[in-house]
């Protein structure tokens, strides 16, 4: 008769040998981790998660109950194409805002959608002066007599089985004021 | 002694094969242009001198390496680094690795230059994930030639030539390194959300719609019938999963259990294969539905799963038709 004892023993060997054999594996795992476990509290930005190439692949690890989007209009309130004139897409330009609104939401340590469009406008000013100095020089002139530039973000959220969609709140301009 | 998780043997020519695919990929995720360029007329494609072409060359939010050293992530987009002699030394240097000998050499640098330029790419204000399996497998690759290296203790021979254990030892890690990447997402999906991801997973539409209406203002083009099929895709998988919160439940949770088994990849030639072959699926409608860029992935895993996988049934294939053609030779 085996004694459970020698069993856990065997089961416990084995499963050493499969560790080894997914060392790698398991070390990558760790260092991925190593980042977001080891944080600074001086930033407030999600880049402190970040280490390349150690990142915990944060995308789509939850679902909120709102999301937003953002875009860009010129002086008559009509959107800009940004990809074809800046080669800057909207993800990024969601990026770069998101990004910056996450340090002002932990100053005034609220939810994102609670900021209020003012307090949004830091983040949307400096958004809109980024997207301008990676464009290439010649789209420059075509952003400066389209100015003043406005940032809009919008707000989707699931009520009764369908997508609403607030109305566009302006959270930055530039040239900024 | 035996274990579940064993790395498989490869014929030499599977080795170079892998080996040369995995170069290109290298090339295809650095800053570094196509031998093959479109003409200024439009009209056709001449061959040019690959040209190393870094946009930005400030870290305006430093992240990882350029926290603490900014010059060395900034140092690849300096004029020395424009110069065409350093194009050329890149592209030397991915023959190098192509050609696999003296491995710990011609690895380590472009280790280096994989992670300077994802760390500048990333410390432009906006965090992307797509390069960061290139980079992983590269330093996994590193990693084990030199423990290699240090554990044979051959210092003065030990970096030369390509044995073929060494070489399929490579290929053992570069596995790993690429399961790993889904290993990591799905426990960070359960350690933000818990079991309740899959639950939450019916609010999806929120970041297909979203994701729809960025790509809009990307060019201010909605997508009609006119643009085919693929074009309408996301706005009827929209429709359908709000239609359908279970069936997008099921589906979207789907992708979470693929990552967590995708371990299993490492069990052999065929199940690299069949994992490798579901996870290229996933990440190639995923691709189609949300815009989004998972194009290194894809190549890792045609080259390091689905690629031996068919190699392995083709040479049985080819094995059993010789047999076949053998006994039939001797009936008659």
């Amino acid at each position: 008769m085996i004694r459970p004892s020698s069993r856990l023993k065997t089961v416990g060997k084995r499963l050493l040998r499969e560790a080894k054999v997914l060392a790698p594996l398991l070390v990558l795992i760790v260092f991925c981790f190593v980042p977001k476990l080891g944080r600074s509290k001086e930033r407030k930005d999600a880049f402190r998660y970040e280490y390349f190439p150690f990142s915990h692949f944060p995308m789509y690890s939850g679902f909120g109950e709102r999301d937003y989007y953002v875009f860009v209009t010129d002086r008559d309130g009509k959107p800009i194409a940004t990809e074809p004139m800046t080669f800057v897409r909207s993800t990024k330009l969601k990026k770069v805002f998101n990004t910056d609104l996450s340090v002002i939401q932990k100053q005034f340590k609220t939810r994102k959608d609670l900021l209020t469009a003012e307090q949004c406008r830091p983040a949307g000013n400096a958004t809109l002066k980024q997207l301008v100095e990676l464009a290439p020089e010649e789209a420059v002139p075509k952003l400066r007599q389209m100015s003043p530039l406005s940032l809009h973000r919008v707000y989707l959220s699931l009520e009764d089985g369908a997508i609403v969609e607030t109305e566009p709140q302006e959270v930055g301009t530039w040239p900024a004021p | 002694m035996k274990t579940f998780f064993v790395h498989s043997v490869y014929a030499r020519w599977e080795l170079v094969l892998m080996r040369g695919l995995f170069a290109l990929v290298i090339w295809d995720a650095l800053p570094l242009t196509g031998l093959i360029q479109p003409d200024p007329s439009g009209t056709g494609s001449t061959v040019r001198k690959p040209e190393w072409r870094v946009h930005y060359d400030t870290t305006p939010k430093p992240t990882g390496l350029a926290i603490s050293n900014a010059e060395w992530v900034t140092s690849i987009a300096t004029p020395a680094a424009r110069s065409s002699w350093f194009a050329a030394v890149i592209v030397l240097l991915l023959m190098g690795y192509a050609l696999g000998a003296a491995p710990i050499v011609f690895t380590p640098p472009l280790l280096a230059l994989t992670v300077l330029y994802g760390t500048l790419n990333n410390s432009q204000g906006a965090i992307t994930h797509h390069l960061q399996v290139v980079s992983l497998a590269l330093l996994a690759q590193t990693a084990y030639l030199i423990w290699e290296l240090v554990r044979r203790r051959k210092w003065r021979t030990g970096w030369l030539g390509n044995p073929a254990d060494r070489e399929g030892r490579i290929v053992w890690v570069t596995q790993q390194a690429v399961v790993a990447t889904y290993v990591v997402s799905a426990l960070t999906k359960l350690k933000e959300s818990g079991f309740g991801w899959f639950v939450d997973a019916a609010r999806f539409p929120i970041q297909l719609k979203k994701n729809n209406q960025m790509a809009y203002y990307n060019h201010l083009k909605a997508p009609n019938e006119a643009d085919g099929y693929w074009a309408s895709l996301p706005a009827k998988i929209e429709v359908l999963f709000l239609e359908s919160p279970n069936l997008c439940r099921v589906v979207i949770g789907s992708g979470l259990v693929l990552e967590l088994v995708a371990v299993l990849a490492l069990v052999g030639r065929r199940w690299a294969l069949a994992v490798g072959a579901v996870l290229v699926a996933f990440h190639l409608s995923i691709s189609a539905v949300m815009s989004l860029d998972f194009r290194f992935n894809i190549y890792l895993l045609l080259i390091f799963f689905v690629l031996p996988g068919i190699t392995a049934f083709l040479a049985r294939w080819s094995i059993r038709a010789t047999q076949r053609g053998k006994t039939e030779a001797k009936v008659r």
